[in-house]
């Protein structure tokens, strides 16, 4: 599952709302060709099938909501290494998870 | 109207070595001038004479403000108050509380309304409030208020239709406005070709109102403030107007012909804090001089029944206000229904209900600080410099010195925003009489960076005038049309109001 960072209380300008709906298509075609098709192909050596989603939103609060609508579910998230000052400026998803997670959550370096 | 441009105009023309700014001021007066005579054709009721003997029997009506003002009425009792009743649940909307998650990734209400807020949120709310009570008295925020809350009606019926009447393009790309729904609405009504008329005329006013109100007028007096700060006329940049323009034009230019996109982001992300940091400066000047608060309250009820020395007795007060908040919330304009209509909805009236909230916040929240600052300190007494923004300017130095370069950067990231919005507005109505060429609308946007330098070297005067008259003149078809669709907006809206009592159009758990 790929979360497309989004948030309905962001500043726009009137061209770039014109051009939304048609943005969001672009970027989740674009999300599915260069993020979930790689991992999927991964996964097919394990011969295990993955239900795959590209969603718009905050990453933390929507991996949380979904998880917590799954039986047994298990968080796992992968790190990108951020530096101290891009955390103190946007935060990160795993340290976020750890903060709300209802389900267990592992962090793969 | 065209007495008191007159007068603004004279007091204006202070004496100044011949230079560029000059010359692009006298080309442009006379035109100027002779647009507003038409579009501000005024009944005459009383003797001229006697304003120069000092009573008030003269006054002039301008028929446009009537039109407007009738309008926000009519709107507002046929929609049974919705600018009273509605604003709670224009405040759901927007906090996205009926918000599908699978809309996630679209346009927001949030969005729609803080875009379109960009756009009206401009110098309107600054200098044209300094204008009004400099000529109106204090009087005039009280007549100011009530049609802000009256004009909430007339913003929610075109933006309900902007949104039903859109166009969704196979790409997924989103166009709304009046053209759109004096053309398609009005053919639904078997009006096709009135429809057409219509939309044209109001596509070619748009173009009109972005150059003169949307640009003009917001570089004219950030230009002025710019000045004012730096020394006034004889400071260093005091005969170097178009100069400024020149930067302004630049900036606008890397924007919307350059395509760079992170000058607008940094902008449209600045200017909320901008409005919140205005008023607390508004609200800085006003307890600065507390004392003067129950005094100022006072000015402002009687001023607004029973003023004093004012041209035109109650009724030049009442213009003054009317015509000023419609210059600003542009309700009725419906040049707003354009930002609104980029919005995801499946029901118009949502969009409808969250557009209530846009004339009250540019107009009962942000003009109504302008004016009580200009009246607690009385600058807009002070005939001794163009009523305008430094008007503004002046109540600002009553707290401190510095305090009118906050303000200058205000006017400054506003008058922007604004003219990116307009530009964009521009740049519709000429896409939509040019079906949407890519060549017609360059043309446009280059224009459209010429007129800032036009805007930013002329007098206060001609600007305004004809600012004034391009965008009343876009208020002319788009009301004719809400008139004729007003059965189709009640549908949309009380249909919609019986979907969400019965539970039809529910909140979203989030």
């Amino acid at each position: 599952m790929h979360v497309i960072p989004w948030s309905p209380y962001s500043f726009t300008t009137p061209a770039e709302n014109a051009q939304r709906g048609a943005n969001k298509h672009e970027e989740i075609s674009t999300a599915e060709e260069q993020i979930i098709q790689p991992a999927v192909a991964v996964t097919t050596e394990f011969s295990v099938t993955p239900t795959t989603s590209v969603v718009h939103g905050s990453a933390a609060e929507l991996l949380v909501s979904i998880a917590a609508h799954l039986d047994g579910a298990h968080i796992v998230v992968g790190r990108t290494g951020d530096s101290r000052l891009k955390q103190a400026l946007f935060g990160s998803t795993p340290v976020r998870l750890i903060q709300i997670a209802k389900t267990p959550v592992t962090v793969v370096p | 109207m065209s007495a008191t441009v007159a007068v603004g105009a004279t007091a204006l023309n202070r004496p100044r070595a011949a230079s560029v700014d000059e010359a692009i001021s006298n080309a442009m007066t006379p035109v100027a001038d002779f647009i507003s005579g038409i579009i501000f054709y005024s009944v005459k009721i009383g003797d001229p004479e006697s304003i120069t003997a000092g009573s008030s029997d003269y006054f002039e009506f301008p028929v446009i403000v009537v039109w407007l003002v009738a309008a926000a009425l009519f709107f507002t009792i046929y929609l049974k108050f919705q600018n009273i009743t509605g604003v709670k649940h224009a405040v759901d909307l927007v906090r996205g509380k009926y918000s599908k998650p699978s809309d996630a990734g679209e346009v927001s209400h949030f969005q729609a309304l803080t875009t379109a807020i960009s756009g009206t949120v401009g110098l309107g709310n600054i200098a044209g409030v300094a204008v009004a009570v400099s000529i109106g008295g204090p009087g005039a925020t009280f007549w100011m208020i009530v049609v802000g809350f009256l004009s909430m009606s007339t913003k929610m019926a075109e933006c309900t239709l902007g949104v039903k009447y859109r166009i969704e393009r196979a790409d997924g790309s989103v166009s709304g406005g009046p053209m759109y729904y004096l053309r398609d609405g009005l053919a639904s009504l078997g009006k096709r070709r009135l429809g057409r008329v219509l939309a044209v005329l109001f596509a070619l006013f748009c173009i009109g109102g972005a150059l003169g109100g949307g640009n003009m007028f917001q570089a004219n007096q950030a230009t002025s403030q710019i000045i004012n700060v730096t020394g006034g006329e004889d400071g260093p940049l005091g005969t170097w107007r178009f100069v400024i323009g020149l930067v302004f034009a630049l900036a606008v230019a890397a924007v919307i012909i350059g395509g760079i996109k992170s000058i607008a982001k940094v902008t449209e992300k600045i200017v909320p804090f901008m409005a919140v940091l205005y008023i607390i400066g508004c609200l800085a000047v006003i307890f600065t001089n507390f004392s003067a608060i129950p005094d100022a309250i006072g000015q402002i009820f009687v001023g607004a029944f029973n003023p004093v020395g004012i041209a035109g007795g109650v009724i030049g007060v009442l213009i003054q206000g009317f015509q000023r908040a419609a210059f600003s919330n542009e309700a009725g304009v419906g040049s707003a229904s354009i930002a609104h209509s980029a919005v995801k909805t499946t029901e118009p009236a949502t969009e409808g209900f969250v557009s209530l909230l846009e004339p009250f916040i540019d107009t009962v929240v942000i003009c109504t600080m302008t004016a009580l600052a200009i009246v607690i300190t009385g600058t807009w007494r002070d005939t001794s410099s163009a009523a305008g923004v430094e008007t503004t300017s002046a109540a600002f130095a009553t707290v401190a010195p510095w305090f009118p370069i906050l303000l200058a950067v205000a006017v400054v990231l506003f008058a922007f925003s604004t003219m990116i919005s307009w530009s964009y507005y521009g740049m519709k109505a000429t896409g939509y009489l040019f079906k949407d060429s890519p060549r017609a609308e360059l043309g446009f946007k280059i224009v459209f960076c010429m007129f800032t330098v036009v805007g930013a070297s002329l007098s206060l005067g001609p600007v305004i005038a004809f600012s004034d008259s391009m965008i009343f003149a876009m208020a002319i078809p788009n009301v004719i049309g809400l008139y004729l669709m007003a059965r189709i907006i009640k549908k949309e809206i009380f249909g919609y109001r019986a979907r969400v009592r019965s539970g039809e159009h529910a909140m979203v758990d989030q």
